[in-house]
Parts: C-alpha cells; sequence; structure tokens
C-alpha cells in the first residue's frame, strides 16, 4: 500500500473514531437521563402552558419550556466542603437538583431517576438542606461517579453501597444520639429496641455497654471490606435468595447475613482440627433467623448501619442526647426484666430467659454418651445440642441470696462441661456482673428471673 | 589369615546382625511411640467427669479434704432407702465432683420429707434445743429444703443423667444423713470435723479461704 492510501486509510479511521467518541460522548449515561428530563419538564411547561387562560403567563410558560429543554447537558455537584462531599447525584437526579428544579417537586407520576425528592416539605428534609449536606452522607453510596451502578455503590468492593428501604434510616442514626425519639427514625429506633430484647449486647459492646465476648458494634457500619472477605457470603440467603458477588457482597449483607442465616452454618470453621492445630468452634453467634422476621433483620441492619465512626462528618453536625432515663417501674420484678435486657442476658437465655441458646460442644439434651468412633457428621451434629443453661428450668432450684452471688461471680468459660473431650472448648461465658450491674439492679434481676421459674415437676 | 569364605560368613554375620538392630531399634522407636501417643492421649481419653472433678478442685471447698465416704457402722444404722441414696450419690455425684464434697457439707436439712411447714417445725425445734448450730455458718447451714434444692441444680447441670427417682433417693438420703450425722448429740463432733477442715483449708489455701469466707460460702 502507497503512502498517499494509507494516510487516507488512517484519516478515515480517525473520522471513525471521532464519530464514536462523539456517539459515546452523547449517548452517555447521565446525558441520556439529563436530555429526558429537560424534555419531561419542556412538556409538562408546555401542558400548563395550554391549560393558562391568561396569555401573557402561557406566553412565559412557553418560553421557559424553550429554555428548559435547550438547557446545556452537564456534570452537576453539590460541593460540600464541611463534609467533604463532592456529589454528582443530581446529573442525574436532575429534579433534585436546587438549581434546576427550585421547588425540587416533580408530577406524581415520575418515576426514579427523574422524580424529585420525596418528603421535601418535611422538617427532616428541610433540617438538611441538600446544598449544604449533599447526598451521599445520608445516602451513601459513591458521590463522584456518574454512572448508575457505581454510582449507588453496586459495584465489587465499594464498602459503602447505597442505603436502600429501611436501611436509609441508619443515616440518622450516625448522627442522631436521640434517634430513638426522631420521627422518621422509626425503623432504626425499633433495630435498637430489637437488639436489645435479644441480648446482642451480652457479647457485643454499643456505646461502651455491653460485653466483650465479640467485636464492639459502634463501628460495625466501618468494618473494611478485607475483614468481610473472608465470610462466606456463598452460604448466605438475604430474603431466602443467594447474594451476586460483584455487587452484594458488602457490610449491609454482611449484617443481613448474620441475621436470616445461622451464623454456625454461614462461618462452620475447623471443629475437627482438619487445618488447624486446635479445633475451633463455628461462630458462636446464636441463630437468630428463626426468631426474628426479614423486616426485623431489616431495622436492626438499618441500625447498626448507622453504628459508625466516620470521620468525615465533623462533630458539630452531631446531635448529642442527654442519657434517658431509666423508665419508673412497677415493681421490682419489671425491672429486673428490664435489667435482664440491658445486660443482654437474651444473648445467651433466650428472650425473656425461654430457653438457653446454642452452646457449641457444651453438653445439652438429647446428646447420646461421646462415642469416638461416631462419624464426623453425628459429632457435629451432637455438638450442636450442647446448650447455654435453661433459666427458667434452673430457677426454682435457688434462693434469692444464693442467685444474686451467682450472677456477681459469674461462670468462667473453663467451667463449661464439653460434650466431645476432642472437641472445641466452648467459649462463651457469664461475666461477673458485680462490676456491671448494682446491687439493687441483681437483687431486682433475680426477684425477676425467680418469677420465671417453672413449675417443679421432679415429684420430690 | 581369614579365609574368603570365612570372610563370607562374617559379612553375613555383621549383616544380619544391622539387620537385627534395624529391627530392634525399628522395635523400640514402636515402643516409644507408643508409649507417647499413650501418655498424650491420657488427657484426651479422659472421660469429661475426671475433668470436671479436676475443675471441682480447682475452686476447691473444705468439703473437698473430708472423707469420702461414711464409716461402715454408721451407714448401717441408715435405713435401707436412705442407703440406696447413699450408693447412688457415690456414683452418680462422681460424675462431676468427689462425693467429699457432699459429705461434708455445712448443709443440713431438716427432715419432714417434701413438706415445707413439716420441715419448717422441725427447723424450728432445732432453734431451741440446738440454738449453737445457727451460730456458726461455717459448720451448719440449717435450711429448709437446701439439699433439695441442690439436688435438683445439679439435676439440671447440662449433661446430668440423673433420672427424677434417682434425684429424690440422693436427696432422701442428704437430708436424713444431715439431720442425724451433724446435729443434735452429733452436733459437738460434726463441729470438731468442719473446725478442722476449715482450719487445714485456711492454712492450705488461704486466699481462697479469704474468698469462700468474704461469700459466707466457706
Amino acid at each position: 500500500m502507497s503512502y498517499r492510501k494509507l494516510f487516507y486509510a488512517a484519516n478515515v479511521l480517525l473520522l471513525v473514531l471521532f464519530a464514536w467518541a462523539f456517539l459515546k460522548d452523547y449517548n452517555a449515561e447521565w446525558k441520556v437521563y439529563q436530555r429526558h428530563y429537560f424534555k419531561m419538564s419542556a412538556a409538562e411547561l408546555e401542558k400548563q402552558a395550554s391549560a393558562q387562560p391568561d396569555p401573557k403567563k402561557a406566553s412565559d410558560l412557553r418560553a421557559e419550556a424553550r429554555k428548559v429543554r435547550n438547557s446545556p447537558l452537564e456534570i452537576r455537584q453539590i460541593i460540600s466542603n464541611d463534609l467533604g462531599r463532592f456529589d454528582r447525584c443530581v446529573t442525574c437526579h436532575v429534579g433534585m437538583d436546587e438549581y434546576t428544579n427550585p421547588t425540587l417537586k416533580t408530577p406524581a407520576d415520575w418515576k426514579s431517576p427523574y422524580k424529585g425528592h420525596p418528603q421535601v416539605d418535611s422538617a427532616l428534609v428541610k433540617a438538611h438542606p441538600f446544598t449544604k449536606f449533599g447526598c451521599t452522607v445520608c445516602h451513601q453510596g459513591q458521590g463522584l461517579s456518574t454512572k448508575k451502578e457505581q454510582a449507588h455503590g453496586w459495584v465489587k468492593n465499594w464498602e459503602r453501597p447505597m442505603l436502600m428501604g429501611a436501611h436509609i434510616q441508619g443515616a440518622c442514626v450516625k448522627c442522631h444520639g436521640d434517634f430513638e425519639k426522631l420521627k422518621g427514625a422509626e425503623i432504626a429506633a425499633r433495630g435498637a429496641k430489637l437488639v436489645k430484647m435479644h441480648g446482642c449486647q451480652g457479647c457485643h459492646q454499643v456505646g461502651g455497654w455491653g460485653g466483650v465476648i465479640s467485636v464492639s458494634l459502634d463501628d460495625i457500619a466501618d468494618k473494611p471490606i478485607e475483614r468481610i472477605q473472608g465470610y462466606s457470603f456463598n452460604r448466605v440467603r438475604v430474603n431466602g435468595k443467594p447474594l451476586d458477588q460483584e455487587t452484594e457482597w458488602n457490610i449491609q449483607n454482611w449484617i443481613l447475613g448474620h441475621l436470616e442465616n445461622d451464623p454456625a452454618y454461614v462461618t462452620p470453621n475447623d471443629p475437627f482440627a482438619h487445618f488447624n492445630a486446635e479445633p475451633v468452634p463455628p461462630s458462636a453467634m446464636p441463630d437468630f433467623s428463626k426468631e426474628l422476621s426479614i423486616a426485623d433483620a431489616d431495622a436492626i441492619t438499618a441500625y447498626l448501619s448507622g453504628l459508625t465512626k466516620e470521620e468525615m462528618i465533623p462533630y458539630r453536625y452531631h446531635v448529642s442526647a442527654t442519657p434517658a432515663r431509666e423508665p419508673n417501674f412497677a415493681d421490682s420484678k419489671e425491672h429486673g426484666h428490664y435489667v435482664f435486657q440491658k445486660a443482654g442476658c437474651a444473648g445467651c437465655h433466650g428472650v425473656d430467659a425461654m430457653e438457653g441458646r446454642r452452646r457449641f460442644n457444651a453438653l445439652g439434651k438429647g446428646q447420646p454418651e461421646f462415642d469416638p468412633k461416631m462419624s464426623e457428621a453425628d459429632k457435629q451434629k451432637y455438638m450442636e445440642l450442647g446448650r447455654e443453661p435453661h433459666l427458667r428450668e434452673l430457677m426454682g432450684t435457688y434462693t434469692k441470696t444464693e442467685l444474686v452471688a451467682k450472677l456477681q461471680a459469674g461462670v468462667a468459660a473453663s467451667e463449661a462441661k464439653k460434650w466431645s473431650p476432642d472437641g472445641p472448648s466452648p467459649i462463651v461465658y457469664m461475666p461477673a456482673w458485680k462490676d456491671k450491674l448494682t446491687k439493687r439492679e441483681l437483687e431486682d434481676l433475680s426477684d425477676w428471673l425467680l418469677s420465671t421459674a417453672k413449675k417443679d415437676d421432679s415429684g420430690f | 589369615m581369614i579365609a574368603a569364605s570365612d570372610l563370607r560368613t562374617t559379612r553375613i554375620i555383621e549383616r544380619k546382625m544391622t539387620i537385627k538392630g534395624k529391627t530392634m531399634n525399628r522395635n523400640w522407636t514402636f515402643v516409644v511411640a507408643a508409649a507417647l501417643l499413650a501418655m498424650a492421649a491420657v488427657p484426651g481419653a479422659r472421660s469429661a467427669e475426671m475433668t470436671e472433678k479436676e475443675k471441682a478442685l480447682a475452686s476447691p471447698y473444705p468439703n473437698d479434704f473430708g472423707p469420702g465416704a461414711l464409716p461402715a457402722e454408721t451407714l448401717k444404722a441408715y435405713p435401707a432407702n436412705v442407703q440406696e441414696g447413699y450408693k447412688l450419690l457415690l456414683v452418680r455425684c462422681a460424675q462431676c465432683h468427689q462425693p467429699n464434697r457432699p459429705l461434708n457439707s455445712r448443709f443440713v436439712e431438716p427432715e419432714g420429707g417434701i413438706d415445707d411447714v413439716k420441715q419448717q417445725a422441725n427447723l424450728d425445734a432445732w432453734k431451741k434445743a440446738n440454738p449453737e448450730i445457727f451460730k456458726d455458718l461455717s459448720v451448719w447451714q440449717p435450711e429448709v429444703k437446701v439439699w433439695n434444692r441442690y439436688v435438683k441444680r445439679m439435676m439440671n447441670k447440662p449433661g446430668c443423667n440423673i433420672e427424677k427417682a434417682e434425684g429424690k433417693k440422693i436427696w432422701e438420703f442428704l437430708q436424713y444423713d444431715g439431720a442425724h450425722r451433724k446435729v443434735g448429740e452429733n452436733a459437738a463432733k460434726w463441729a470438731g470435723h468442719r473446725h478442722k477442715l476449715v482450719d487445714e483449708f485456711k492454712a492450705k489455701y488461704p486466699k481462697r479461704y479469704e474468698e469462700l469466707k468474704a461469700a459466707n460460702d466457706l
């Protein structure tokens, strides 16, 4: 081929490339949305102009429609210096851009991403002007992106995917210490209540209160992605469905995964020491999947999604709450029940002391004598029958003095009796409550516990 | 001079010896390994019972250092059903702790079956007849249904396979034994026994002694 022909071919190729680049840019995702938004807005204005009896006003509306239709397509962003946010969400969600749509309202039948922000007249939205707060401080996601999947954080390894549905209320928890009384944060408040009711703080600390058996939940929403990548997401079902590795292996589903699945199944570890020098028991977290509905699990996830120590939010943005006074109680038993929840006793002894929860390889009912010749499947099955004490069955055998002394002293993990001598040691223990609860609390807790005692059917 | 045939023979003998030596070494290796394995396996092969006993002894009470059985002449005087309870105690309670612990315990439950009122009446009678047994908690802890509660509590321990009927017999023994061996005409003898146990315990485990004393649990 001659140089001249090569030159022509290169020029043609360059032209094709230019055309391809132009088309790609012209059809950029955000441009398509903006163009459509302006088209819909112009049509809406023209509709209003047609219905307008005053010719002057109708003319103005038509002029406005022309202006809107010819609006330049541009990247729009909210810069929040205080919060360190550069949120380009309004590039696609144009109806939520105060400069383009000052009322922030759109016709009711407009769908996302064209519709305006819901509840714009509410105190909640007015207290958080978008131009000051941006979007991602509440909604999370990836503010700088202008592509749908990336912007919402539905991509692999994005640590803060968008808080969707009920989970958005976790945003309130981030800054509002008083979220439990806050209008609009009812689901997160319910999540906090469920955490207390089911005894999560028996093992996890929240706000400096709770057990130290497992991790503190104070910054659970900040758990880095590499810390949860070893988690068996493959075994997790959220709302009954498996999770997509690329877009759904994230912290919210990690929390949900712990609540909607049996943690011992998801994290079986190595109870027969196939890969470790010592046997490692499965996750000690109880199976909450049978006692929490999907809505309950979502409420807890909403609450926990807000437990963050996000340094990008300056302290002055936080609303501190006066510690709530303990309610008044009719009698010592009512107070005792409150203490039972406050101390997280339900984490091991079940909601309202109704059952002893699983304690892997501890002794429990229905286990045969340990036989080393048993298959591993059988050993696993019987090790799972290990249980924490069933308080209602036990309470009839204590006097108040004895019970208070027991609660004060606690029970060391080493006191656990193993079913399989070669299996892992049960790891959960009862702390010495004398350091955490007052004498009055312990006495009232004992009163309540003794009142729950199951009727004695021993015959003696 | 050594003939070639002799050399061959010598080599064969040496080879045999070497082989034998290797075999012997292997045998010894096997024996030592088996012994080591057996030693290593002992803790693993121990039943949970042993472990529990060790745990019980890790947090000792003065009771644990008293006799682990009743004198034959004492036992002979007990009714047959009570003796039966004693035999069960020696076997069933020993799953988790030595029989010394209940046999030397300061707990005393008044007779009166499972009737609280009858037990209370007998307790009140002791208050008049033996007021000294209410003055030193390290020797006597007279209390209505104290053994009843404890036996049931132990029966509720996970893995405890004591049947209700067995538990009842053990409780009957403990009630009868306490009410006859620890109070009344045997009170002074019992007090001497307990004081000795507590004093020896104090000398041997001063820290534990202070803990138990502070908790009124000697």
